[in-house]
């Protein structure tokens, strides 16, 4: 795999974990202002990230990425490949 | 953007709890209050540092404090 979308596939997930693992925190400290702030941050890495993935390699997702024609779901690699 | 909030060094238990008390930040002071005989008690955590990004994907947490791998910390292994 081309190691500038591996390093970008990897970001996005741990972008996205630390995003989950602080929902979970904040189901029991929903008054903690610093990790809601974080929280917040994180989904515009995450939101930063996958654009600058979609835009070099195509949709991560078939359900929430814009397509140019043709469909570009479909083209070669998969976003797991 | 966040630089200070994150723990890169692998921190140790016991300072770990010290730091929990003297986080300035944290609502419920002391975090542990005076235990009763007979009751059992989880400590209510407090955020205090987490790990980069990264590293919290490996750990499989982002709270250091959470950060017990099995079969490591010899007190985890007697509860099993």
């Amino acid at each position: 795999m081309d190691e500038n979308r591996e390093r970008l596939m990897r970001e996005i997930m741990a972008a996205d974990f630390t995003i989950i693992d602080l929902n979970l925190y904040l189901d029991t400290h929903p008054n903690d202002f610093r990790a809601i702030m974080l929280r917040n941050n994180f989904i515009n890495r995450s939101v930063m990230l996958r654009n600058e993935y979609e835009c070099m390699y195509g949709p991560i997702n078939a359900q929430l990425s814009m397509s140019k024609c043709p469909w570009q779901w479909i083209k070669s690699p998969w976003p797991w490949e | 953007m966040m630089p200070n909030i994150y723990d890169n060094e692998g921190s140790i238990p016991g300072m770990q709890m010290q730091a929990m008390h003297m986080n300035p930040q944290c609502p419920c002071e002391p975090c542990m209050p005076m235990p009763k005989l007979a009751h059992a008690y989880v400590p209510f955590q407090c955020m205090t540092c987490i790990y980069p990004p990264l590293k919290g994907l490996y750990a499989g947490t982002i709270f250091p404090e959470l950060d017990r791998p099995y079969g490591e910390d010899p007190e985890y292994l007697l509860d099993a």
